[in-house]
């Protein structure tokens, strides 16, 4: 798992781009790790999904760690990008009304 | 003698004298005054009482005394005198006009010296002084010469006891020797001690008492008597004992002039042997000082020592303890000995050294020690405790070797090992359990193995020919561990030489060599080795055919192959005559066929399996594993199932203990031969088995898996039901006990033309879920979502027991384009 980030005009941001197809119980820790300092360091985190083919509940719970970790700083995280098996499973477990996600970058940075 | 003579009475000094003149009469007084005062000093008193007080004041020589005087006369003033211890020896002359008899008696009585009768004439008077006062000087002087005389006689008595005593000693001989070297007298000790030995003493020559130095020198006598005081020597009696003497000698007179030496003899034989003992007791305490002096220089240059007091005090250590620790010997003295703990130790490793040694016994181990700079260094120690009288330690001596280099290099060696150990059980996963061909038609197999080391000499090996036809070489290695793996490596090499010189020796047809002339060409490439190195092999040959459906297989020694008939349900044992491999040269293999029906299962296994053990000892045996397979056989389960099955009852058996030997298993089933299509040419495809390690990160294969399966990674109802497989997999890995993490977890994927299915098989026990609660959809909680996304993501979900001790959940999901059916 690699993250690749880049840096955001908008509000001190910044865009994470997760390099791996899949986030899951079998990854879903390491990828914790690697986020958490970008998360502290930043106060707009927008994470693109794009690589991601697939999501399970242990990827999903990251991923609300993320935005509880941001949530608890006033501070924002977006996710643009999602493939549509990501998105169903983000709709069977309704998530998708809690996460902040948009189709592209410029969609969700109009919204930041 | 210091007695003090009296002075010659011609040195008697008169004028030295006093002599009181008492008369109430002052013309007397003056005449025998003047008549006296020119020879001797006078004093005069005109009364008694006077008399009395001057008398005691000067103690007069002599006392001139008038007998009648007014008051006092001159008897009562010498009755008075008489009585003081001071005056009553002084003489009186007693001058009186009385010529009676009775006045002379009375004055007589009273001490009287003279009498002078009144008229005085002073010539008679001054005759008559001289007189008294010379007598009186003689009285005295005799009385004084008494008195020295009986000092004297006294003190001579005395002495002469003394020299009695002395010469009567009881530890010391005493012989008189006179001018003739004779003895003349000897005290009793000298009797007792002599005479037994050298005989009656008086008169004996000194020369028969053989005096000679104490190391045997003779002693010239001359020369003793003459200059030796002290000296000491050894009496030699002529029966030769011999006795050790300290002398003395004192020559000495008698009255009669006559030379005399006295000789004193005291034993000194006791005195002698103590002083040797002493001498040899030093000696030998030099000595072991000399050797504990050397030991401890040796124990020095190899061992690390320190003593430490009740407490853990550091007391002493010597330089190779400062030279490995790091550490002074100021730094270290007076430190807590923990100082140098490692703290690499459990704390009950700890507790058991201090309560041995402080109960007072020796401990023994080894144990790592931290140096000043923070590197670790091991010492094997011995720590011995000194004790009191009360068996109390009061100090603490430890005796270290370092052994750090030897530690190292164990746990090197260990490392090795492990590492040889790691790489032979790799090569041995490659080249000994390659896994079974999946692409035949209508025949399936599966297959497992557990070494009793982790390296096994049981391997199995398959050879596909065609679609339908799969030669299956299973068997067993005398022996275990890494020879044995290596041995197994040969034998499956022996295979494939054997089949390619068969196959290149005769002009290819397209038919595989025989099953027994491949045997037999094994035997011959592998009898000589094998007896060469000790070993045989066990082996069955089989190969399955489903187009002609028949077996034809080969028994080398091996445990019968079980056959379990689809349509009676009945199970066979296959079991040739055939000796195992190595053992006799001219063994002729020979090759039998069996005839199969759809649905016949075949399980192959080594001894190891059927011969697992229980705590009380009792072994799984071959009946067991026959009704396990006609289970298998009823509920038409797939080789996967029953191999996962029997490894599970086994499991259960052996309480997953370690197997004291391999244990392989092989099953192979005939199936419908129509299931096996190519992939990509219909809906229909044969089901896959999947065989998945527990763990997290290695679930992947699941996805593609079905991915694969299905035809389509971008359906978003397939994703539904990897997502649901994912999810039920994740959940069997998570809940898995520690003693199944090895265990795999077997996917079995079926299509049809309603949709796919995937079942979960592992071991343990069925798992179903009763009415879970919805999880908590506010994004306040990360987890929880699993068994609803199972639940809702798939058509239906079923939990089942499809093999004994193996559970399962299956999840199918029907194609978006096709009518919903039930399971």
């Amino acid at each position: 798992m690699q993250l690749k980030t880049q840096s955001l005009t908008n509000k001190a941001g910044v865009l994470i781009a997760i390099e791996s197809e899949h986030l899951d119980a079998g990854n879903a820790p390491e990828f914790k790790k690697l986020i958490q300092p970008l998360l502290d360091a930043h106060e707009l985190a927008v994470v693109d999904m794009q690589a991601l083919k697939f999501v399970d509940s242990s990827g999903l719970g990251a991923l609300l760690s993320c935005l509880r970790s941001m949530n608890n700083k006033q501070s924002q995280l977006m996710l643009i990008n999602m493939n549509k098996p990501v998105r169903a499973l983000f709709e069977l477990v309704r998530m998708h009304r809690i996460f902040a996600i948009y189709n592209t970058l410029e969609e969700a940075l109009a919204q930041a | 003698m210091t007695a003090i003579a009296p002075a010659p009475l011609d040195r008697l000094a008169l004028n030295q004298m006093t002599v009181l003149i008492v008369d109430d009469t002052p013309t007397i007084r003056l005449i025998a005054s003047s008549v006296l005062k020119k020879s001797v000093q006078v004093l005069e008193a005109g009364n008694g009482p006077d008399a009395i007080a001057l008398t005691q004041q000067h103690r007069p020589q002599l006392l001139l005394l008038d007998v009648m005087m007014p008051g006092m006369d001159g008897f009562e003033v010498a009755e008075r005198l008489r009585t003081d211890p001071n005056t009553c020896d002084i003489p009186i002359i007693f001058v009186t006009a009385m010529t009676d008899h009775d006045s002379h008696i009375r004055g007589l009585a009273l001490g009287a010296v003279d009498f002078l009768h009144k008229p005085i004439n002073a010539d008679i008077l001054k005759v008559r002084v001289l007189n008294a006062l010379e007598r009186e000087h003689l009285r005295r002087e005799s009385e004084l010469y008494q008195r020295q005389l009986r000092e004297s006689l006294e003190q001579l008595a005395q002495n002469s006891s003394m020299l009695e005593a002395i010469f009567d000693n009881p530890n010391e001989v005493k012989l008189v020797i006179d001018h003739k070297q004779s003895i003349v007298k000897t005290n009793q000790y000298g009797q007792e001690l002599l005479s037994p030995v050298f005989g009656p003493l008086t008169g004996l020559s000194l020369c028969a008492l053989g005096l000679t130095t104490l190391d045997g020198q003779p002693l010239s006598l001359d020369k003793v008597l003459t200059d030796q005081l002290l000296f000491d020597c050894c009496l030699n009696a002529k029966d030769g004992t011999a006795m050790s003497m300290a002398a003395s000698v004192r020559p000495f007179t008698d009255q009669d002039g006559r030379s005399f030496h006295l000789l004193g003899l005291r034993d000194i034989s006791g005195q002698l042997q103590l002083r040797q003992q002493k001498r040899a007791a030093e000696e030998a305490r030099e000595s072991l000082l000399h050797e504990l002096t050397q030991q401890k220089h040796a124990l020095d240059e190899h061992a690390l020592v320190s003593i430490t007091d009740r407490d853990g005090i550091i007391t002493y250590v010597n330089s190779k303890f400062c030279a490995t620790s790091g550490y002074t010997q100021e730094e270290l003295l007076g430190q807590d000995h923990r100082i140098i703990k490692s703290g690499l130790h459990e704390p009950e490793f700890y507790a058991d050294m201090l309560s041995t040694i402080y109960s007072g016994k020796t401990w023994t181990g080894e144990l790592a020690n931290r140096a000043k700079d923070g590197h670790i260094y091991w010492v094997s120690s011995t720590i011995v405790p000194w004790l009191d009288k009360e068996g109390s330690p009061v100090s603490f001596l430890a005796i270290r070797t370092n052994i750090t280099d030897r530690i190292l290099a164990k746990q090197q060696l260990i490392e090795a090992q492990q590492n040889q150990m790691q790489i032979a059980a790799d090569i041995q996963n490659h080249l000994l359990f390659g896994l079974p061909p999946q692409n035949l038609r209508g025949i399936s197999l599966a297959c497992h193995s557990e070494g009793s080391e982790g390296i096994a000499g049981d391997f199995y090996h398959f050879q596909r020919f065609d679609d339908h036809t799969v030669d299956l070489l299973t068997g067993d290695v005398m022996g275990k561990g890494i020879a044995a793996a290596l041995i197994a490596a040969g034998v499956k090499s022996a295979y494939d030489q054997a089949l390619v010189k068969l196959m290149a020796g005769q002009r290819f047809n397209g038919a595989p060599p025989s099953v027994q002339a491949i045997a037999n060409a094994m035997h011959a490439d592998l009898m000589q080795e094998l007896q060469h190195l000790g070993s045989f092999v066990t082996l069955t040959l089989l190969r399955a055919n489903r187009q002609n459906n028949s077996i034809t297989w080969v028994n080398a020694g091996h445990t019968p192959t079980l056959l379990a008939r689809a349509c009676t349900g009945e199970v066979l044992e296959l079991l040739g005559e055939n000796l195992p491999m190595g053992v006799l040269p001219d063994e002729q293999y020979v090759e039998h066929h069996t005839p199969m029906q759809e649905g016949d299962t075949l399980l192959l296994f080594s001894d190891g399996l059927s011969e697992s053990v229980n705590q009380q000892g009792e072994q799984f045996g071959t009946e067991r594993i026959k009704t396990l397979l006609k289970t298998g056989i009823t509920k038409a389960a797939y080789p996967t199932m029953v191999v996962n099955s029997l490894r599970s009852v086994i499991h259960d058996h052996t309480d997953f203990s370690v197997t004291r030997d391999d244990s392989t298993v092989v099953a192979l089933k005939f199936t419908p031969a129509d299931e096996q299509t190519c992939f990509d040419q219909g809906a229909v495809r044969a089901e896959q088995h999947l065989d998945l390690p527990r763990e997290l990160n290695k679930l992947t294969p699941l996805r593609y898996s079905i991915e694969a399966m299905c035809d389509s990674t971008l359906r978003l109802d397939t994703q539904m039901l990897v997502l649901a497989a994912f999810e039920a997999a994740t959940n069997i890995v998570r809940h898995t006990p520690e003693k199944l993490k090895k265990a795999p977890l077997t996917a079995v994927l079926k299509r049809s033309e309603q949709g796919v299915s995937v079942e979960l098989i592992h071991e343990g026990n069925t798992f179903v879920p009763t009415n879970p609660p919805n999880p908590d959809f506010s994004g306040n909680s990360f987890g929880g979502f699993g068994l609803y996304i199972i639940e809702n993501a798939v058509d239906w979900v079923e939990y089942n027991d499809p093999m004994p001790g193996l559970a399962a959940i299956r999840m199918f999901k029907c194609f978006a384009d096709v009518t919903r059916t039930t399971g």
